[in-house]
């Protein structure tokens, strides 16, 4: 088993609260009983009276047990076994019966038949299937009739009062557009509402308004539209396609690197969204994963894994959402997708436009220098061109500090609001790849 | 008033109280019927301005922010970070003074991704080594700390050091003592200089084992360590080994062997030289 680095586990952390516990009960090797082999890692923790047991089992994805009171996976003692293995404080070992007994059952639970797999795209009951589906698009168009009444009664009587009259004015049309299978439309009904908070609302409320309004004469023209503005309006509007479906598509064979990892909290939902690029194809992915607050992040991929594996991805234009397929060990280093301007990045996202004209965010590495502002950072090019840097918890000192005021490459997401750093994947020989953009160490 | 701000304003009024503006430009407009809905013919435009303005706004431009002077010397090595990022996570620093000055004694510089968390620290508390810290991150390095208002004062410490503020280890004068000064008053310890004998090693150790110190323990194991000569390191080995009953001495204990072990991480990744003596077992007590 590989030794995971400390960039990999501190990936890991639910939340900061956890990493800061986490790097505290490292520190402090107050463990005993710790061990490893190739399937599993354990150790117990003295704390508060108690031992608290921990193990990780390094199953596909990991499984984590503790009997420490927290319902976060990994908790923080968990995160602190695996800091430990990183740092080769772990010896290898015997697993001692607390460990060998869950082992056991993790084992057990494991190997119970799988349910009968269907072929992938193979319907249990066609028919019914297609009635299901005719059933959907009829709630859906029915739903979304509701809506365009509702987007144009906004304009009709003006929009200057939307502010006031706050989250729940949208809230409501977003419940009616879950009922009627729409939950794409519903988060996006549920967006509007950030934008009061800043100056020039109205303006990006009004064309929020008009995307919607073009989701929906795009759904009335469904079967005019080629197949793949069509499935981007499909997933838009938020029909569902099943992971089977997506792995018996084609897939693209690569060395993918996972550039950068953003997570996100949207309504009741914590995403996760990380971005990897193709070695040899050249091509941009993200894998997506939705866990609910507090529940285990899917760490399958986090930044800084490398893979070999065939990526699937989702139908529609300018979709880089994808699935990983079968996966082989990789073969190849780490490549970095090479820089590029802002002037190149604005015709890219533009032809992303083009393709899916609800596009929100494209990844891109930008060669920038960042400049501090009060309030507002900016990354500036040699050429003088600029945009502000956005979505970043706290202030971006790390990236100076790395770029000292010159240009560095940036990996991060453009968005027409300005660009939202994740990674910086040039650095120097002692950390030549570092997700830190923002200060969290101390 | 531009064609978009007039058509935000219908928006805002209502197409009931506000007509949709015509004098819009071909590309916003074509087959739109005004005279159908006034209203889709506003959602309608503002579909077609938000991708436009996504695909084709121009860009900001802005005047080039300030830059550092260039860092000379060598970055210290891959192992020397290694360590640096566990004392930094969470910050010990005792331990990141010994790194710093390792690094300062050696001409050699950390890595500017250290850089903010060491900065944070420093920021914090005065007990950081200022003069040691400047040296480890360089000129570049100081420069970066005065782009930051909040670090305003730290970045004048590192262009004047503060007298008062210096290296810990300069702050004490290096005093003769001897065991039984030092059974008599354990602190004493902290002021003898670097040239323990062996003796005086051992005597330490039987005071941390004693349990005389109580909860203080694990603070003063972890200030024994910091000055601990690293070929006395071997002595914790047999005070590992004595059965300890009381939980603090155990603590403290662990804390000394980590202290003195990290020092001896530091010089290696320093020096290069492997170390020589194998890492103590710690006993499943």
């Amino acid at each position: 088993m590989e030794i995971w680095s400390r960039e990999r586990v501190l990936a890991l952390a639910p939340d900061r609260a956890s990493l800061l516990g986490a790097t505290a009960l490292a520190g402090r090797r107050t463990w005993l009983d710790m061990g490893t082999d190739s399937q599993a890692l354990w150790g117990s923790c003295a704390g508060r009276g108690r031992l608290y047991q921990t193990v990780i089992a390094f199953t596909s994805p990991p499984a984590y047990a503790c009997n420490c009171p927290s319902r976060k996976i990994p908790c923080k003692h968990a995160l602190a076994l695996l800091l430990q293995w990183s740092d080769g404080l772990v010896p290898v070992g015997e697993p001692p019966p607390f460990a060998t007994t869950w082992l056991a059952r993790q084992t057990a639970r494991m190997s119970e038949p799988a349910k009968a797999q269907r072929q992938p795209g193979e319907l249990a009951d066609p028919a019914a299937a297609l009635k299901r589906a005719a059933a959907r698009a009829e709630r859906v168009a029915a739903g979304l009739d509701e809506l365009d009444q509702w987007l144009c009664d906004q304009v009709r009587s003006g929009i200057a009062s939307l502010d006031r009259a706050g989250y729940g004015h949208f809230d409501a049309m977003a419940a009616r557009m879950v009922d009627a299978q729409a939950p794409g439309i519903a988060g996006m009904l549920r967006s509007i509402p950030v934008e009061f908070a800043s100056v020039g609302w109205p303006s990006r409320v009004l064309e929020q308004l008009g995307a919607l309004h073009l989701l929906v004469q795009a759904h009335r023209r469904l079967d005019e539209l080629p197949a793949d503005l069509a499935a981007t309006v499909r997933a838009r509007i938020g029909y569902p396609v099943s992971k089977s479906d997506v792995l018996a598509s084609p897939g693209v064979v690569d060395h993918w690197f996972a550039v950068g990892m953003v997570d996100t909290a949207e309504y009741r939902l914590d995403t996760r969204r990380v971005w990897l690029y193709g070695a040899d194809s050249g091509r941009w992915a993200v894998i997506m994963s939705f866990t609910p607050p507090g529940g285990p992040r899917d760490d399958t991929v986090v930044a800084g894994h490398l893979l070999h594996a065939q990526l699937h991805f989702y139908p529609g234009a300018g979709q880089f959402r994808g699935l990983i397929g079968e996966q082989t060990s990789a073969t190849a280093d780490a490549t970095m997708p090479s820089a590029e301007s802002l002037p190149q990045i604005r015709a890219r996202f533009a032809q992303l436009v083009a393709a899916d004209p609800w596009a929100a965010r494209m990844p891109a590495v930008i060669n920038a220098a960042p400049i501090p502002g009060p309030g507002q950072w900016r990354l500036r090019a040699t050429s003088g061109e600029c945009c502000m840097i956005i979505d970043l918890p706290e202030e971006p000192w790390p990236m100076l500090a790395r770029s000292g005021g010159e240009q560095i490459a940036i990996f991060g997401e453009w968005t027409p609001r300005g660009f939202r750093p994740l990674s910086l994947p040039g650095g120097d020989a002692t950390q030549p790849f570092s997700t830190e953009v923002v200060a969290r160490a101390a | 008033m531009s064609e978009w701000e007039d058509v935000v304003t219908t928006g805002l009024i209502g197409t009931d109280r506000r007509p949709v503006p015509d004098a819009l430009p071909a590309s916003w407009g074509s087959g739109l019927d005004h005279a159908y809905d006034p209203a889709h013919a506003v959602l309608s435009i503002a579909a077609r301005h938000r991708a436009a303005s996504r695909a084709g706004d121009l860009l900001l431009s802005c005047p080039p922010g300030p830059s550092g002077p260039p860092n000379r010397a060598p970055l210290a090595s891959r192992a020397a970070h290694e360590v640096l990022a566990r004392l930094l996570s969470p910050p010990q620093v005792d331990l990141l003074n010994l790194w710093l000055v390792a690094a300062a004694q050696s001409g050699q510089q950390a890595s500017a991704a250290y850089w903010t968390p060491l900065a944070m620290v420093a920021a914090r508390t005065a007990e950081l080594d200022r003069s040691a810290f400047g040296a480890a991150i360089g000129d570049r390095g100081a420069w970066f700390i005065e782009q930051n208002p909040q670090w305003a004062r730290l970045a004048k410490d590192l262009r004047s050091p503060p007298p008062d503020e210096a290296a810990p280890q300069h702050r004490v004068a290096a005093v003769e003592v001897t065991e039984d000064a030092v059974r008599a008053d354990p602190e004493l310890i902290m002021y003898a200089g670097t040239l323990w004998s062996k003796q005086l090693s051992s005597a330490v150790l039987e005071i941390i084992c004693s349990g005389q110190l109580q909860q203080r323990a694990v603070r003063y194991a972890t200030a024994v360590g910091v000055q601990l000569p690293l070929q006395h390191y071997e002595l914790v080995r047999s005070a590992l080994q004595t059965p300890i009953g009381l939980r603090f001495v155990r603590e403290a204990l662990l804390a000394l062997e980590r202290t003195a072990w990290l020092r001896l991480e530091i010089r290696s990744a320093f020096t290069g030289e492997p170390i020589s003596v194998e890492r103590l077992e710690i006993p499943q007590w």
